[in-house]
């Protein structure tokens, strides 16, 4: 019989696949008519997972992320710039507060998570807290 | 200032890829006396890899996006892209005077108009 050892991030890996299933229910959503804002990409690498979200026009003083237990939260505010004058011929653009809890499958180390926005990209690189970590285990005789 | 000076020049819904990896992005457009403004979404592209063209009356702008590459993907809500979009313009744009700024994934660009379609002031004197 063939045995396939899996590598411990694989089961993770199927987990967050799984999870699809919760974000279409999020706890918090953007209250913009584009529906969730914003929207993410999650992604797997080595020992860590990054979360990217586009925001585009968002300051950088005007996003806050934050990380307790498995829930990612991303909020903040995109302000419509000052228009003294003149006549919208296009608006497609949304503006205004947004807030979104993502609910993880792992246990997310705060003190690890760091977040960069770049371009109107939010990339938040997450470490689960060591006790989702596989632990070797020494066999003895 | 009721006449359209900019124009998309095709009007595909939102969001609708013109390819596998190009997308649409969405834009304002504000027309002011003097100039049309246009803010357009382009999340993921920086200042070097944006282009935009006057040909034949045909503003297009095009943005490259660069990808960092953050692994293997598990779950994803969108996609990236190149974007693009075409706008018709008409003559009363003064196409040297085009300025376009890249920040924070918005391409601000500035459309300034030509003299003779700016609005006049007529100064009326005492007989």
């Amino acid at each position: 019989m063939n045995r396939t050892l899996n590598h411990p991030w694989n089961e993770l890996d199927r987990a967050w696949n799984m999870f699809d299933q919760v974000f279409r229910n999020p706890i918090g959503t953007g209250a913009s008519s584009r529906g969730k804002f914003p929207k993410v990409q999650t992604w797997s690498r080595d020992d860590h997972y990054a979360v990217t979200a586009e925001l585009p026009g968002v300051e950088l003083d005007a996003v806050n992320v934050s990380a307790q237990d498995n829930i990612l939260t991303i909020s903040g505010e995109l302000t419509q710039p000052p228009t003294a004058d003149g006549v919208y011929h296009r608006n497609e653009r949304a503006y205004g507060k947004f807030h979104r809890e993502l609910r993880l499958p792992i246990s997310v180390d705060g003190s690890k998570t760091t977040a960069q926005l770049k371009n109107g990209v939010l990339t938040v690189t997450i470490r689960p807290v060591e006790a989702d970590q596989p632990k070797k285990i020494k066999v003895t005789a | 200032m009721s006449t359209t000076v900019l124009q998309p020049k095709k009007d595909a819904p939102i969001e609708q890829q013109a390819s596998e990896h190009c997308y649409t992005p969405r834009v304002d457009i504000r027309e002011t006396t003097e100039a049309i403004h246009v803010q357009a979404e382009m999340p993921g592209v920086d200042n070097k890899h944006v282009d935009v063209r006057l040909e034949e009356g045909t503003l297009t702008i095009l943005g490259r996006v660069t990808d960092d590459d953050n692994g293997k993907p598990v779950y994803s809500e969108y996609r990236t892209g190149n974007f693009e979009r075409a706008f018709r313009i008409s003559e009363a744009i003064n196409a040297k005077g085009i300025q376009a700024t890249m920040a924070n994934g918005i391409l601000s660009l500035t459309l300034p108009k030509s003299e003779s379609a700016k609005p006049r002031q007529i100064k009326v004197n005492a007989a």
